[in-house]
């Protein structure tokens, strides 16, 4: 019950903040760019939207969640508003999963907008059947929200229990670097084994979430408190 | 009168620091409890405590006759005021006010009730649509104090809410404070380095200084204990300056407190007829002599010195 609370308050909070609405535009506009630029030179469009999805959108599904945790939980640690929550009955793990709830919905919103609208927009424009496999599907709909959650739950677990501001959001980058040129690296190597990175960012999505459960089942509000 | 909050030995490491050391003291319903001492004494620690956001590392702390380390019902029970304000700037007043109340679980008809009710208390009904962005310090305090009474909770701890306020503000705070007590019964523990704030309003008080409850008890009896008698002396007018900065060396063994342009603070110990005497006999014309009112800022000065010496 209690965080539902806070999504509701994140979510009024987060439609007044600019930074988000300045990373979503960001995320909006480059993938565009990237859709477009990618379509015009890729000869087998069908396949096309594979790669976009797997290498255009899964970056950046770990990309946003670093900045936008930034102001979320860094951001009012600093300015002691975890801390006065900490003084009401709410605990330190509703208070967690409220703010990464309520995150993963801004960042996941756009990323599958922007893969129905790519979708649309080729079926459109090429008039003829865009084969999406099951895979690709399963990533988006299944493995890329998850990855988000436990992006967003780990950069904000470190935020909220590291006394160093900058470790979160040097977190989601990393994983960011990370994926990015793994994903550059099999494109090359493996053309035909799309499948693997997908499993590949599964398996991570697993590690990520065990992290978080590990990580949750010590998160005391003296921990929170002390590292401010 | 009941116990409300209840600390016992109180003592918390960090590593190797000792922040609290064995520190006891019990605040009873309806008392405003002063807590008092310089910066790094150990007040917002002792408040952590109290509130459950920092574990002893021994002693107990209870509040309502609950350990906050084993049971977290005492929360619903208690509201805080803590040195940031925490307020969401982005949110407006009522906004403000109306989260905290859901995080409480308080009934929608009630909690809008009660958020008007108390937004007329501190005076903020006119700019309850107003973003807490447009505030000031004085303001947001003022919303903090709302905030933390929006639960109708038993025990309002606050630490130094008049910190950075301009001193119409802080009146404001203070008669704010005094109205808690006489209206509501609610129980203060309060934290300031403003010891005016704290002589005016709090019945009793603690002295802490590196990590030690120095002393405890109501303010007259403090006063009457450790601030020593002072006498005012108003000169006449023709004395000159010079005879008045000679004045120390007039008066042995009298501590000469102030020297302002017409008079002169002395402490002493001796009767004021010896002082008397002395003046006269060095031609300081005196128009009258007066017996001074001792300050909590001597009281909490003796305390300070007397415990720095080894």
């Amino acid at each position: 019950m209690s965080c539902l609370v806070i999504v509701k308050k994140e979510l009024r909070d987060a439609f007044k903040t600019k930074t988000i609405w300045l990373a979503v535009a960001i995320f909006i506009l480059t993938s565009s760019c990237y859709f477009y630029t990618a379509t015009r030179n890729v000869e087998a469009a069908s396949g096309f939207l594979e790669y976009f999805a797997l290498y255009g959108l899964t970056p950046f599904s770990l990309s946003l969640p670093a900045i936008l945790s930034m102001t979320t939980f860094g951001g009012e640690k600093a300015q002691g508003k975890i801390e006065m929550l900490l003084t009401t009955p709410i605990t330190p793990k509703a208070l967690w999963f409220g703010k990464t709830l309520t995150l993963t919905f801004i960042t996941y919103l756009p990323i599958v907008t922007i893969f129905l609208v790519s979708l649309s927009t080729m079926l459109i424009g090429l008039s003829m059947a865009v084969f999406v496999s099951l895979l690709t599907l399963l990533h988006v709909f299944v493995i890329l929200p998850m990855l988000c959650f436990a992006t967003i739950g780990l950069i904000g677990l470190v935020h909220l229990a590291s006394s160093k501001a900058g470790l979160g959001f040097a977190v989601g980058m990393i994983l960011m670097v990370v994926a990015i040129n793994v994903g550059i690296a099999m494109a090359f190597l493996f053309p035909g084994l799309l499948q693997y990175y997908s499993a590949l960012f599964a398996a991570l999505t697993v590690m990520l979430v065990l992290l978080n459960v590990g990580y949750l089942r010590r998160l005391k509000r003296e921990q929170i408190v002390l590292s401010r | 009168m009941s116990l409300v909050i209840e600390v016992k030995n109180l003592t918390k490491k960090f590593g190797k620091f000792l922040a609290l050391d064995d520190v006891s003291f019990s605040v009873k319903s309806g008392e405003v409890f002063g807590y008092i001492g310089p910066n790094g004494a150990g007040k917002t620690t002792t408040i952590r405590a109290i509130l459950g956001l920092l574990s002893p590392s021994s002693g107990t702390v209870s509040v309502l006759g609950e350990d906050v380390t084993k049971n977290e019902t005492f929360r619903w029970c208690i509201g805080a005021v803590l040195d940031s304000t925490g307020l969401y700037d982005k949110l407006c007043a009522f906004e403000n006010l109306d989260f905290y109340g859901q995080i409480y679980n308080i009934p929608i008809d009630t909690r809008r009730k009660t958020i008007e009710e108390l937004l007329q208390f501190v005076g903020l009904s006119n700019r309850a649509k107003d973003l807490v962005g447009t505030y000031s310090k004085g303001m947001k305090q003022r919303l903090a104090i709302a905030r933390a009474l929006l639960h109708n909770p038993q025990v309002l701890i606050m630490d130094e809410p008049t910190s950075g306020l301009d001193p119409d503000a802080q009146l404001l705070i203070r008669e704010l404070i005094g109205d808690l007590v006489s209206k509501r019964n609610l129980t203060v523990f309060l934290s300031s380095h403003n010891l005016v704030e704290i002589e005016k309003i709090c019945s009793k008080i603690a002295v802490i200084r590196e990590g030690h409850i120095i002393e405890i008890g109501s303010v007259e009896d403090l006063k009457k204990k450790f601030a020593k008698p002072h006498t005012e002396i108003i000169l006449s007018k023709d004395v000159s300056v010079e005879l008045m900065r000679q004045m120390q060396s007039f008066l042995p063994n009298i501590l000469v407190l102030n020297i302002a342009k017409d008079r002169v603070i002395v402490q002493c110990d001796v009767d004021t007829t010896d002082i008397v005497k002395k003046l006269m006999e060095h031609d300081v014309k005196i128009k009258e002599i007066r017996q001074g009112t001792a300050s909590l800022e001597e009281v909490y000065q003796s305390l300070i010195h007397r415990e720095e010496k080894p």
